[in-house]
């Protein structure tokens, strides 16, 4: 995340007014409260935590000291790097499925209106809907297996990098077509080079949400549909009221969202810089 | 989608969440010009419009459920079942009073988890907005917390609360807080930066200023988050109700699943997307109803651009 | 210079502020493409309407606009908003299509985009995923010039409007002169035989307006092309204009086109204070006003 934050526009030339504060303290003691604050109130936070250890069952709520121990604990056996290694590659694979498919799809629809309209009634029912609800469906035709899996995380990732991307491309600002119109572009080299790029954006937020969708998605259908991965352990280790190494791994399912989505920004601040520069 | 329809909850709103998230930290928050609002149907090459989408429309749909009949023929039923059997089955379920049942109370822990993480997240998004010095402490803690799936402290809702109904209410409002918490702070610094010098300018209290200024003003990003805080607390409430005990619509899917009984799993999974099209729909009328500004000016924006 | 060509409604209305002189006199150009023949009729607009029908009312952008452009020529299109001025130009270009009547380019009725003239935007919109020679090489791409070609021309363009230094740059790091200056070169770069402009000025701020003002003249000059220039600043068509075709709204109409008879070429910015622009400018400004007071 510091990566996301420290890459910001180039401080050079931005023509854009970002309107900034004008600085209520001075810079240094904003530093320090910054640094402090925040502290403080973690702090807070795992000191009451691990004094309500002391007094409350532990089986409630763990203790700092415990998931630390339990997640390192974790780390160096096998069971959390092969439940990890399984999520990660149904994660991965759905992803890539589903991102994939939902930016193709989402261009098409985006592109042909009359095929919008047909899709239209069948996204939006299926983008309401939570969409676990279709697991049992899934193991009906798949079985209790990775391919149920992964096509869950499919299904939850498509959906948003769908609309974006349609969205998008519907949302091209006028002035840009424009520019291209006058400039004689016909209709295919609008689209290459006017329409697509200018959705772009819009692409990229929703590659953020199906990548964040993603892990909620493996999570869900590994808690229904397995007894591998992160999410089987999640509830085995809740069914075994082992409340600390749950904890541990919903740090680790926080990791792999966080990490998810620096890799998209990453991806966009290392070439689509324009993005964020040109607003 | 098209214009036509009536409440399409665009996931694409999340643009300007997806904005925030990550920036939680960043000095200057600029939401970039987000997709709020029902997309314009506007293509680069328009042509007949309304009326023959609307016959697209009808057409596809008659067309797919004559195709999901048909499949009958090459599909056995317990794939995908048929949409005459489905119908039975829903008349069926209603009749015997187990969807109104579960769609019922699916709908109410829906609400009241909802409404519990409204309060807590308007609040202390509100709270972050305004004092300088809570916004600092709580910043990398929301942040952290924002990034977590929550759906994965499911398991500790039932060492908490058990397996009953409060567990499942407690597992939703968990889930929907950080949305409504994170957007509602977005809207408060948005404010921040764009409205505050007018509520100087006419002398307004610290008080009257979070009334009259920033709660209105983060109206058009509280609804954003309370529609994301619907997609996602809707998936905690089909888990839970699969999960923690077999309860709601959730638990009847994994009811029904279990035994194969597809036609009455499909006849559900459609209950469920009507719970959720309506609760979409619902928040839309509320948001035209009370602040019709909101589509307006978001609408007005974009046009400027 | 034979006039006779123009429409008649244009013609008859003519005023002569106090010489006979047309003012029409673009310098020798020099630029690229096919010398500029002065005097030809290059762009004629024949009763050209539209309207756009709206819920509450519906609005007669423009109702039987006929008047004719002159190559090389520099006419500017003047009237309060909502007089249907950047109507004629979006119809021009082929961004909107007209109800009736009909525009020729070289004596061919125009229809649909034409790539033989191009446009530059109020609002500029450079393509912030092109840097800025890319921009303007954009309209070079699509008509199939080599690349090696495109690039020289697009650079030849940019150093025009004193922006070769900056030819790698993303545009977003470029003021707003600086920028409208790329849009500028951008439209010149296709050598178009009509370079239309909408409030190109309209965004920036009155220092930069001023001096661009100034190298759009020799920039007009050095190229002799035609431009139709769409403003609300009457000191600025004044200006910049052989001709200023007035447009009053409610319908959207062509009143009165006015010759402008100031020395050339007009790099200084005092021509301002010609007695000539002093008296064109009152009667301009009566023109425009006086008709709306009339209008209940």
């Amino acid at each position: 995340m510091t990566a996301a934050i420290t890459t910001g526009p180039p401080a050079a030339g931005t023509t854009v007014s970002g309107r900034r504060r004008a600085p209520a303290k001075p810079l240094v003691e904003r530093r320090i409260t910054g640094i402090v604050a925040p502290l403080a109130v973690v702090a807070i936070i795992l000191g009451a935590w691990e004094i309500t250890g002391l007094y409350v069952s532990t089986v409630l709520i763990s203790s700092p000291q415990r998931v630390v121990a339990d997640f390192w604990k974790m780390l160096f056996q096998g069971t959390i790097s092969s439940a990890l290694a399984i999520s990660l590659r149904e994660l991965y694979i759905g992803l890539l499925i589903g991102v994939a498919a939902g930016i193709l799809l989402g261009i098409v629809v985006g592109r042909y209106s009359l095929l919008d309209a047909i899709c239209a009634p069948f996204i939006n029912a299926a983008n309401a809907t939570p969409l676990n609800v279709l697991i049992p469906l899934l193991i009906v035709w798949v079985g209790i297996s990775a391919r149920a899996r992964i096509l869950f995380v499919v299904l939850i990732s498509f959906f948003p990098v769908l609309l974006n991307t349609a969205g998008g491309l519907r949302n091209v600002s006028k002035g840009y077509v424009e520019v291209g119109q006058t400039l004689g572009l016909n209709e295919r080299q609008l689209m290459r080079k006017i329409v697509l790029p200018a959705s772009v954006p819009y692409i990229f937020a929703g590659v953020r949400i199906g990548a964040a969708l993603g892990v909620i998605g493996m999570i869900v259908g590994e808690m229904e549909v397995s007894n591998v991965g992160i999410g089987y352990l999640d509830n085995f280790y809740g069914e075994g009221f082992q409340t600390g190494r749950l904890l541990a791994l919903v740090f680790i399912s926080a990791l792999i969202g966080v990490f998810n989505v620096m890799i998209v920004r990453g991806v966009q601040y290392r070439w689509f810089k324009w993005i964020t520069a040109a607003r | 989608m098209a214009s036509g329809q009536p409440n399409p909850p665009t996931l694409t709103e999340e643009t300007l969440v997806a904005e925030t998230r990550m920036a939680a930290a960043a000095p200057v928050p600029t939401p970039a010009a987000p997709v709020v609002g029902p997309v314009a149907n506007r293509s680069v090459m328009p042509f007949l419009g309304a009326r023959r989408d609307l016959i697209a429309k009808m057409v596809a749909v008659i067309a797919a459920l004559a195709l999901w009949q048909a499949s009958s023929a090459f599909l056995k039923p317990i794939f995908i079942s048929t949409p005459s059997k489905v119908v039975s089955a829903l008349i069926n379920l209603i009749g015997n009073g187990q969807l109104p049942g579960a769609f019922l109370r699916s709908l109410i822990e829906m609400l009241i988890g909802m409404a519990i993480a409204a309060g807590v997240g308007i609040a202390v998004g509100l709270l972050m907005g305004r004092i300088r010095l809570v916004e600092r402490a709580l910043d990398p803690v929301v942040a952290f917390g924002n990034a977590t799936p929550s759906i994965a402290l499911l398991p500790v809702m039932e060492v908490w609360f058990g397996i009953g109904t409060s567990a499942r209410v407690a597992f939703i409002m968990v889930i929907c807080t950080w949305p409504l918490l994170v957007n509602t702070y977005a809207g408060a610094r948005a404010v921040r930066g764009r409205y505050l010098d007018v509520g100087n300018a006419f002398g307004m209290s610290g008080w009257q200023q979070t009334w009259k200024i920033y709660l209105p003003g983060a109206m058009p990003f509280i609804f954003v988050g309370l529609r994301i805080a619907l997609a996602v607390g809707a998936v905690g409430m089909i888990l839970g109700g699969q999960e923690i005990g077999q309860s709601g619509l959730g638990g009847l899917t994994a009811d029904f699943g279990s035994y194969s009984e597809t036609a009455d799993l499909v006849a559900t999974i459609v209950t469920t997307t009507a719970l959720a099209m309506f609760l979409f729909g619902a928040f839309r009328r509320i948001q035209d109803w009370r602040f019709p500004w909101i589509a307006a000016t978001s609408a007005g924006r974009r046009q400027a651009k | 210079m034979d006039r006779s060509n123009l429409s008649r409604k244009a013609a008859s209305q003519v005023i002569d502020p106090s010489t006979t002189s047309l003012g029409v006199s673009p310098s020798a150009p020099a630029g690229p493409g096919t010398a500029p023949d002065p005097g030809r009729q290059i762009l004629e607009y024949r009763n050209v309407s539209k309207t756009f029908p709206g819920e509450a009312r519906t609005v007669v952008a423009l109702d039987g606009v006929s008047f004719s452009v002159q190559e090389g020529e520099f006419i500017s299109l003047v009237g309060p908003s909502g007089c249907g001025k950047t109507t004629l130009l979006r119809i021009t270009d082929g961004l909107e299509t007209a109800d009736e009547g009909e525009i020729r380019l070289d004596g061919r009725a125009l229809s649909g985009v034409s790539r033989e003239m191009s446009y530059v935007f109020q609002d500029i919109n450079l393509l912030p995923w092109r840097s800025v020679i890319q921009n303007v090489e954009l309209g070079l791409e699509v008509r199939g010039v080599p690349k090696a070609e495109r690039r020289s021309r697009a650079m030849e363009v940019l150093e025009m409007v004193g922006l070769g230094a900056v030819a790698s740059v993303p545009p977003y790091t470029l003021s707003g002169g600086m920028q409208q200056r790329v849009g500028v070169a951008r439209a010149v770069a296709v050598r178009p035989k009509v370079l239309l402009m909408d409030e190109p000025f309209g965004q920036l701020d009155n220092f930069t307006r001023e001096s661009l003002q100034v190298e759009i003249a020799e920039l007009w000059q050095k190229l002799g092309t035609t431009i139709v220039f769409v403003t609300h600043d009457v000191d600025e068509a004044i200006f910049l204009s052989d001709r200023i075709a007035l447009f009053l709204p409610e319908p959207g109409r062509l009143t009165e086109i006015v010759d402008v008879d100031l020395p050339r070429p007009r790099t200084d910015y005092d021509v301002r204070a010609h007695p000539n622009a002093i008296k064109l400018r009152s009667y301009i400004m009566d023109h425009l006003r006086g008709d709306r007071g009339v209008r209940p």
